[in-house]
């Protein structure tokens, strides 16, 4: 890079060459040639005549007036309330927030409140509402679902109506497609998932068999080869429902500790009961809940 | 002074600090908080070590107290050759007269059985211990005031099905295995139901509850 502009606020990135004084109009002559005025962030070759513009040269067709920029081949769709509609064919909600390659290309997007960015994020959406889609192809086939947060790549890919969903890490909750209320946290979570719903998810392909199932809580990061394995192998299993009643929770662990105590095996219960009825009843109870083997006579 | 004292005798097993500390932290509050604690038992304990603290041991006798003698000796008599070729027979007859002469000087004798260990490790001791058993059951009362029969556990008469009871060594019982030793142990001096002191000794070391029995 030779001779650094010194003034009148721009700043040019790239390969240029600055050619007379600065002043308020100041010409730089890049590879290309380019010209600008004052107050310009300029990203390789162009033209720009007016100011206060961030601008970038590539195959895209970059709409200036209104700034921002976004870098080769990729779309900024600015879309406020102030617009009735956005520059783009087809977008009809307000209040969208789009950016990537194929972002909401739906012809009838008329979703408001989407915060959509990457590479065909949020691609097929009409009225989802309130999203937020980040991460290519996140979302891509969502129309409907609304209020769902979706992070990484093809992180509810197949979602078309599934709503209230939580979906983070990459491919985590890929398959769903009407499954709503689930959150998934780690890569491929929940990755078959296709229309249970209220899940929670945990870890590395966490609850990644589970197809058709609701309301589970599974903590895991591994595969576990089958849905049956993953309820008896994920270090944290529940069932979660209306009313505590309904609830439960299993550890499927080999060692555990209370209050800070450091874990101990499955202890034994050994020696006579002495015909003690309440403690023989407490070491049944006891055995049946999993927390000790009763070996007692 | 206290007006109480437990100690401990015999091998590696013996003075393993879990359980013999789970015993005296458990029957300590039936004394108060002056009950002495000793352990004498060293690493490769014999009959012939035991001899040698014989006299040490009798000179912590506390006159007009309970003075309260657990021996549990015999695991390192089991391989072949000299002293360590003892039969089951010979090792009961050193026990007997070990324990005998500490009861005449004064001890309230608490005898053990032995218990289960990896044969891979100690060759032919399956078939001597019970043997030695079967000898102290029969016995003891000519020698001893008390018994503790761990032998007669499930756990510790059986370490190729407990194994997790025990260290990488397959003698020697590990953290929870010295929890079993205890809950075994600590009913046979104090007396109670066994199963609630094991169930009670199990439930504290998982951290579900404070262990405040007496």
């Amino acid at each position: 890079m030779s001779a650094l502009p010194q003034g009148r606020r721009n700043l040019p990135i790239g390969d240029y060459t600055h050619t007379g004084a600065w002043g308020a109009t100041t010409t730089i002559t890049a590879g290309t040639g380019l010209t600008i005025t004052k107050g310009n962030l300029l990203v390789s070759a162009g033209t720009i005549t007016s100011s206060g513009n961030i601008t970038a040269q590539g195959a895209s067709t970059i709409t200036a007036g209104t700034g921002g920029f976004v870098g080769t081949n990729a779309l900024y769709r600015p879309n406020s309330s102030s617009m009735t509609s956005d520059a783009r064919a087809g977008i009809t909600g307000v209040s969208n927030s789009l950016y990537g390659v194929g972002t909401g290309i739906s012809a009838t997007f008329s979703g408001t409140y989407n915060a959509i960015f990457g590479c065909y994020a949020g691609r097929a959406n009409t009225t989802g509402s309130n999203n937020s889609m980040f991460g290519a192809s996140a979302g891509v086939a969502n129309t409907t679902g609304s209020n769902n947060s979706m992070f990484g790549t093809a992180a509810g890919i197949a979602n078309t109506t599934g709503s209230n969903n939580s979906m983070f890490g990459n491919s985590a909750g890929a398959v769903n497609t009407e499954g709503a209320e689930n959150s998934f946290f780690g890569g491929y979570a929940g990755y078959l998932n296709s229309t249970g719903s209220r899940n929670c998810f945990f870890g590395f392909k966490a609850g990644f068999r589970n197809s058709t199932s609701s309301d589970l809580l599974l903590v895991d990061n591994r595969d576990r080869t089958s849905a049956a394995l993953e309820l008896a192998n994920s270090i944290v299993y529940g069932v979660m429902g209306a009313a505590a009643a309904n609830q439960e929770i299993r550890f499927n662990v080999g060692k555990m500790g209370f209050f800070a105590t450091e874990a101990q095996s499955k202890p034994t219960i050994t020696g006579s009961r002495d015909g003690n009825a309440a403690v023989a009843s407490l070491l049944t109870n006891l055995a049946t809940l999993g927390l000790l083997t009763d070996m007692s006579s | 002074m206290a007006n109480a004292q437990i100690v401990f005798e015999g091998d590696s097993r013996s003075n393993a600090d879990p359980w013999t500390a789970a015993v005296y932290n458990h029957i300590e509050p039936r004394f108060g908080l002056t009950l002495g604690y000793a352990v004498f038992a060293v690493s490769g304990g014999t009959f012939t070590t035991l001899a040698d603290h014989a006299a040490a041991v009798d000179a912590t006798l506390i006159p007009d107290v309970a003075n309260i003698l657990v021996v549990w000796i015999g695991v390192n008599h089991w391989s072949s050759g000299g002293l360590y070729g003892m039969t089951a027979e010979q090792m009961h007859t050193a026990l007997a007269s070990y324990c005998g002469d500490r009861k005449t000087a004064g001890w309230y004798v608490v005898v053990c059985t032995e218990i289960s260990a990896s044969e891979s490790y100690l060759s032919g001791w399956d078939a001597k211990y019970k043997a030695y058993n079967t000898l102290i059951r029969a016995n003891y009362t000519d020698y001893a005031d008390r018994l503790i029969d761990f032998g007669a556990n499930p756990i510790l008469s059986d370490w190729s099905t407990y194994g997790s009871q025990y260290y990488w060594d397959n003698v020697h019982p590990n953290v929870a295995g010295n929890r079993v030793l205890a809950s075994v142990a600590i009913p046979e001096i104090i007396g109670g139901t066994p199963a609630v002191v094991s169930l009670v000794l199990e439930l504290e070391a998982l951290g579900l509850i404070t262990n405040g029995t007496e």
